[in-house]
């Protein structure tokens, strides 16, 4: 600047002509004129020096302003802000960097900053306060210049919470993950070409698979089967329709049977991208369910049989021995004087009594004439002995019915019938009951139904009524029994049994 | 005696039976049993073979039941008549018998006599069967088997 002035002052100086060489007038005016050059000259430096000055206190202003900003937006910065120089030692701290570190404002400035300053990638430093409790803070270190020398520039973030969710999330996941290994059940899903995304479940060690071992395998792979048809292939493609679908499966190759349920797998914005599948072996239960029902079956063949026996041998063995002594006491009576038969007359009466007896027994255990001559003609003989008994007329209808019917069917009708009768006399208070029984495609439907008191199914213990006997009669042949009643609207008990392919003609002679 | 003999062909599976009714049988002169047998194939093959005025068989007995020797008696030897001797005294059975072609339904336990009445009855040509039941009872049966029947009952 002062070099600058004497250079302004400096050419006025030199223009300045010798006083000798010039008359007085001359000289006088050529001065003045000189003066008022040398005025104006200045006026326009004077203007140009306050512009200028003007133009630097204005930069020097601006300066002032960038600088309060920058230490404005530093100081106000929820990242804490650390400046050290090459050494460590802290040029610049800004107060959420004195709060991450649990220091007074002013504290920290001047100080080691004593963790390790890694250039070019974020760094996670734990903070620990005076009451242990540690806070994860992320670090990102630039090298910068402060105040004309080199510098770091430490940013430090508290991710402490972040952490803690990502640390919770990653449990969550360990544990689901535990969770659905201890599952014992197959457990997968797949997207929407059904190849495997994930499998898990601790039955996967059952047929030797690791867990995800089958990622990436169709399923068409995984169960070796080309066919479009397979149940478990249609399965999955009705639950890529939308629909979700619980089927039975018997795996041939691993000689397991599977209860599966399957469902579509949706995207958060509700798009189907895949299935997920569970499925649990139920191959123990299968077989005991088998052995159950064998067992029943065995169980009421038994029974029937042993009836069937014991009737068999009270009407042809017991009876007829007594029909005959009875004959021959008969003839006895006949050949004796009349004096001498009063006793004999007697016997006679008890033999009658119990050859009834014997005979009602045999009944009571099993018709003969279900064997004999079948389903029809022993309805027709029960209703007529349960009216008798009973007071309860049967109106019975019949139709297509074929004379030919297997034992068990005959064994099972009867004994619906007689049972569901039983219940009318016992329960209904009714004065009739009406009986229909039919064939319509291929099934022997037999209907018992009155307007009577009527019970509600729901309330009643099955062994009570013998309901429960009906329904497994029906059961084990393929069949069902449906209950229809409520109190004070009468019952009505169907049963429908199927038949298997008749043989012979209809109504062709049904005898033993 | 002016009777005529009546050659009789006995067949129960029960040993005590067929002694009862031979001795019953026997009481009447004219009655002379030919032959006896313990199951229905017997029965069949000795009616063939001897070809009797009366054959009195059981109705049940193992293998072929009396309704079934009534049946093949009938084509084998048409001049027999067939009395079935019966514990039952349901109508399905009756029908059935009569349907085979027996001309006396008789039942064990009735009166002595009721046996000789049925052969007396069938050799003239007449039906017997032992009361309670009777034509009527039959007729009745009859009826209720074909009732609110889309198609016939074959018995």
């Amino acid at each position: 600047m002062t070099r600058s002035k004497e250079g302004i002052i400096q050419p006025a100086i030199s223009r300045q002509p010798p006083a000798e060489m010039e008359d007085k007038v001359t000289d006088l005016s050529r001065l003045e004129q000189m003066v008022e050059e040398r005025t104006a000259a200045l006026n326009a430096l004077n203007l140009k020096l306050i512009k200028e000055m003007t133009v630097r206190k204005r930069a020097e202003k601006a300066l002032k302003a960038t600088l309060a900003d920058f230490r404005n937006v530093i100081t106000r910065s929820a990242d804490g802000v650390i400046i050290t120089d090459r050494e460590g030692r802290i040029l610049m701290v800004n107060p959420a960097a004195e709060v991450l570190f649990h220091r007074k404002p002013g504290e920290l400035t001047g100080t080691m900053f004593g963790f390790p300053l890694a250039l070019e990638r974020a760094a996670e430093i734990e903070i620990v306060d005076d009451s242990g409790v540690s806070a994860i803070v992320e670090m990102r270190t630039v090298a910068t210049e402060w105040e004309g020398k080199n510098a770091y520039l430490a940013t430090l973030r508290d991710i402490t919470t972040r952490k803690q969710a990502e640390e919770s999330l990653r449990q969550d996941e360990t544990r689901l993950r535990l969770l659905l290994g201890q599952m014992p059940c197959l457990l997968w899903t797949t997207d929407t070409d059904l190849r495997h995304t994930s499998s898990s479940g601790a039955a996967l060690a059952d047929i030797n698979l690791q867990p995800d071992q089958v990622v990436g395998m169709t399923m068409a792979e995984y169960l070796n089967t080309s066919d479009p048809q397979n149940v478990v292939i249609a399965a999955h493609r009705r639950a890529l329709a939308g629909l979700p679908v619980t089927y039975e499966f018997f795996n041939p190759a691993l000689g397991k049977t599977y209860l599966s349920h399957v469902e579509p797998l949706r995207s958060l914005e509700g798009e189907i991208n895949g299935v997920i599948g569970v499925a649990f072996d139920i191959t123990e239960n299968k077989q005991a369910e088998a052995r159950l029902l064998a067992l029943s079956r065995r169980l009421v063949e038994v029974q029937e049989n042993e009836r069937h026996a014991i009737a068999r041998e009270l009407h042809d063995e017991t009876g007829q021995s007594l029909a005959i002594s009875k004959i021959m006491l008969d003839r006895a009576i006949k050949s004796l004087p009349e004096t001498m038969t009063s006793g004999l007359r007697e016997i006679q009466g008890i033999l009658t009594q119990l050859i009834a007896q014997v005979r009602e027994m045999s009944l009571n255990l099993r018709p003969s004439m279900l064997d004999d001559l079948g389903l029809l003609p022993t309805l027709l003989w029960h209703f007529e002995r349960y009216t008798s008994r009973t007071g309860v007329q049967v109106n019975f209808t019949h139709d297509s019915l074929p004379a030919q019917l297997p034992m068990e069917i005959r064994t099972a009708a009867f004994r619906m019938v007689q049972e569901a009768l039983n219940n009318v006399a016992k329960h209904a208070g009714v004065s009739s009951v009406d009986v229909r029984a039919r064939v319509e495609s291929g099934r022997l439907s037999l209907k018992v139904e009155d307007h009577g008191a009527g019970f509600d199914p729901a309330a009643v213990t099955p062994t009570s009524t013998g309901l429960n006997s009906m329904q497994e009669r029906a059961y084990l042949l393929g069949g069902e029994l449906m209950v229809d009643s409520s109190p004070g609207c009468g019952t009505c008990v169907t049963a429908e049994l199927p038949l298997p392919e008749l043989k012979g003609e209809h109504h062709g002679q049904e005898t033993a | 005696m002016d009777k005529k003999q009546l050659n009789i062909v006995l067949a129960d599976d029960h040993k005590i039976v067929r002694q009862g009714v031979r001795l019953l049988l026997e009481s009447e002169p004219d009655f002379h049993i030919v032959g006896e047998a313990a199951n229905g194939a017997d029965a069949t093959r000795l009616v063939e073979q001897l070809k009797p005025d009366v054959l009195v068989v059981d109705l049940k007995m193992p293998g072929l039941s009396g309704i079934d020797v009534a049946k093949r008696v009938a084509a084998s030897s048409p001049n027999t008549r067939v009395i079935i001797l019966s514990m039952y005294s349901s109508e399905a059975y009756v029908l059935a018998a009569l349907e085979a072609g027996a001309k006396g339904y008789v039942l064990k336990e009735s009166s002595s006599n009721e046996l000789v009445q049925a052969i007396r009855h069938a050799i003239s040509g007449r039906r017997y069967l032992s009361p309670p039941l009777s034509e009527q009872s039959i007729k009745t049966y009859q009826k209720k088997t074909s009732a609110n029947h889309q198609d016939t009952l074959a018995r």
